[in-house]
């Protein structure tokens, strides 16, 4: 078990394609760190130079105390779980999760306790005897993880572990994987396009975008408080809606859809444009106390929940999305009465993307 | 699981076949009908009379020194031949693919006219070895080696062999290839984390999930070089010098052709083609159970 650092790490593949622009990360011991974005934001790249299957262009990984920007892979003490799983086809279970310790050495009778030991840890002890192929998805994925554990390594990497799974056996995956992880306490680094396991699993959430690292923070305070509209789009389902918006006269308040609400905190730049940022689900409904209306263009009903969508009445007709909790009987084409409190906005600069 | 098309009738099937039937009739089954039908004769060395001699053909056959000789001929030709251009394609093979892992089909059609070379390359080598005037023949000769092809009968199967290697050589590099490549790099990787040096991958994920590639060549390449050798022996050295190069198929010829002892020709191809129906059966048996994973 050990830390992990990150200072500046850059990755430019042959070709001139700059996957990483700098990333620097701090990952305490026994952590659990996600790394999220869209696909093709660099987060198997940066995640396979910490595993050394990819060079550094600059910067340097370190694991516990040691730079190991020029360690081979099987010297980094790291395991890794594939995407496919990458499970040995023509070996048995058990020569699978085997596989590394005897590479290393070690006796046939610690090998076999550590492997049965994995085994009972992950429930496939009567697996063992057979190979991949004849293991469903859900089985291999097991293994996979089976194949990491028996090693003791000072770290986990996973890339996209449950990709492959169907979605209820992703749900049971992923809270079997951060359980498992909270017992053997490893520090991991876990790669995912979901931001649902992102917020589920993470100690500590770091949320990529184009190469870099975008708002490094608990899952909480990026929810609560994401650093850009990036960030605020990329978490929370269905998205924040972004409404265009005018900062009041003296700065206290903004003006969305031609009506002023005040603000709670400071004062910003008087009458400038901006982006207000408002999440459906802190979209309140009811006569009482409405600042808006909103004319429905389609309802989902999720069974729990009923996703609103429509437009602002107001000039520049905004789209808008509401979440409500529970059943509404609704019908496209009403007009539906709602409430933008102060406490839910997230004020951003149109330009840059910034938080204010 | 069950692939099976429903057809209605019997008619319908049987007119798809026609053509694929005739073809396999024509040159199959007549040809070897006819050889197993010759086998059982006597034929005098003109062809005006023929006599029915039951198994005397076959007799006369196994009870000669000759035969046993050439077998141990083939055996020796075909297990250097195969064993050869399956180590050299698998070592090159193994080369290019560490070159040009996950580029993708483009590279891979980059790669032919190098895969492709060796058996233009191969007419190159008879030259070179061509005992009066070729370069190596010569570079050989002034190393000390008394190197002639054409007087000593080691000399001459050296020769065979490494021109029939070299000719199978670009083949079975292809299907090498083409076997790593489909071994995917998540696996190679694993191993690699997993502690394990290039070697020792080599040797324990890369060449047991090649083996049913390898297993394929390697029955083609016994294949190869049991029967498709005929014309480099011609060639090169005619089976000679005093048969040291002589195979089992080129016996056929020679005896049968040159030797106008047709019956016994006949009764050595009978022979040989029970050899090759025991090869693909065997191929097919081990291709589905033993070798794949
Ligand atoms: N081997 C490579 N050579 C060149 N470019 C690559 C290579 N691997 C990935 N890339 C590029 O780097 C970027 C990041 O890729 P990747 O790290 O796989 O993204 P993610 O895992 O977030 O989907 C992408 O634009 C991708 O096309
Ligand atoms: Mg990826």
């Amino acid at each position: 078990m050990a830390s992990l650092s990150l200072d500046n790490v850059k990755k430019v593949y042959p070709g001139g394609v700059e996957a990483v622009k700098g990333v620097s990360l701090q990952v305490p011991d026994r952590a659990f760190v996600v790394l999220v974005g869209p696909s093709g934001c660099g987060k198997s790249t940066l995640l396979r130079m910490i595993a050394g299957l990819e060079t550094i262009t600059s910067g340097t990984v370190k694991i516990g105390d040691r730079i190991v920007n020029d360690v081979e892979p099987a010297n980094r003490d790291i395991a890794m779980v594939f995407q496919n799983y990458a499970l040995y086809p023509h070996m048995k279970v058990f020569d699978n999760m085997a596989y590394g310790l005897r590479n290393r050495g070690m006796g046939e009778p610690e090998v076999k306790r550590r492997v049965d030991e994995a085994a009972r840890l992950l429930e496939i002890g009567q697996l063992l005897d057979r190979k991949p192929r004849q293991l469903s998805g859900g089985q291999r994925q097991r293994v996979a993880m089976g194949r990491a554990i028996v090693r003791q390594p000072a770290a986990f990497l996973f890339d996209e572990p449950l990709s492959n799974l169907d979605a209820k056996l992703r749900v049971q995956m992923r809270v079997e994987i951060k359980k498992l992880q909270r017992d053997i306490g490893t520090t991991s680094i876990y790669v995912t396009h979901d931001q649902v396991e992102a917020m589920t699993m993470a100690d500590i959430l770091v949320v990529m975008n184009a190469g870099s690292a975008e708002q490094i923070d608990t899952p909480r305070e990026i929810y609560q408080r994401p650093r850009t509209t990036f960030v605020a789009s990329f978490i929370g389902s269905p998205s924040m809606n972004f409404l265009p918006a005018k900062l009041t006269g003296d700065g206290k308040g903004v003006i969305v859809g031609g009506v002023p609400i005040a603000l709670t905190g400071g004062a910003h730049a008087a009458a400038s444009t901006i982006t207000v940022g408002v999440r459906p689900e802190e979209i309140v409904v009811g006569a009482d106390g409405a600042t808006h209306t909103v004319a429905i263009d389609v309802i989902e009903h999720l069974g729990a929940d009923t996703i609103v969508h429509g437009k602002l009445v107001a000039d520049g007709a905004a789209a808008l999305t509401v979440r409500l909790v529970g059943y509404w009987p609704l019908a496209p084409g009403e007009i539906l009465p709602v409430a933008l409190h102060a406490r839910a906005l997230h004020l951003f600069d149109p330009t840059t993307g910034q938080r204010l | 699981m069950e692939k099976r098309a429903i057809y209605g009738g019997l008619a319908l099937p049987l007119l798809l076949l026609t053509p694929q039937l005739l073809v396999t009739l024509v040159f199959f089954y007549w040809p070897a009908s006819q050889a197993v039908w010759q086998s059982f004769l006597l034929q005098d060395a003109f062809g005006l009379s023929t006599r029915f001699i039951g198994l005397e053909n076959y007799r006369e056959l196994l009870s000669s020194p000759g035969y046993y000789r050439t077998i141990g001929t083939t055996a020796l030709f075909s297990t250097l031949v195969t064993v050869l251009s399956l180590s050299i394609a698998l070592v090159l093979a193994v080369q290019a693919d560490k070159s040009i892992r996950g580029a993708g089909i483009y590279r891979t059609l980059l790669i032919w006219p190098y895969a492709v070379a060796p058996a233009v390359a191969g007419v190159l080598w008879l030259f070179m070895f061509q005992p009066s005037l070729g370069v190596l023949a010569r570079g050989l000769r002034s190393l000390g080696v008394d190197w002639n092809p054409l007087l000593n009968g080691d000399h001459a199967l050296a020769l065979v062999v490494m021109a029939a290697t070299w000719k199978q050589i670009s083949y079975n590099f292809l299907f090498f290839l083409a076997g790593l490549q489909s071994i995917p790099r998540a696996v190679i990787e694993a191993a690699a984390i997993d502690g394990a040096s290039p070697t020792r991958r080599f040797w324990t994920i890369t060449l047991p999930l090649l083996s049913p590639t390898a297993f394929f060549l390697l029955v083609v390449n016994i294949v190869y070089a049991f029967f498709d050798t005929f014309g480099i022996i011609d060639a090169m050295t005619s089976g000679g010098p005093s048969k040291a190069t002589e195979t089992l198929v080129y016996k056929v010829f020679f005896d049968g052709r040159l030797g106008g002892d047709l019956g016994g020709s006949a009764a050595q191809s009978v022979i040989l083609m029970v050899i090759v129906i025991a090869l693909t059966a065997v191929q097919f048996r081990y291709i589905e159970r033993k070798v794949a994973y």
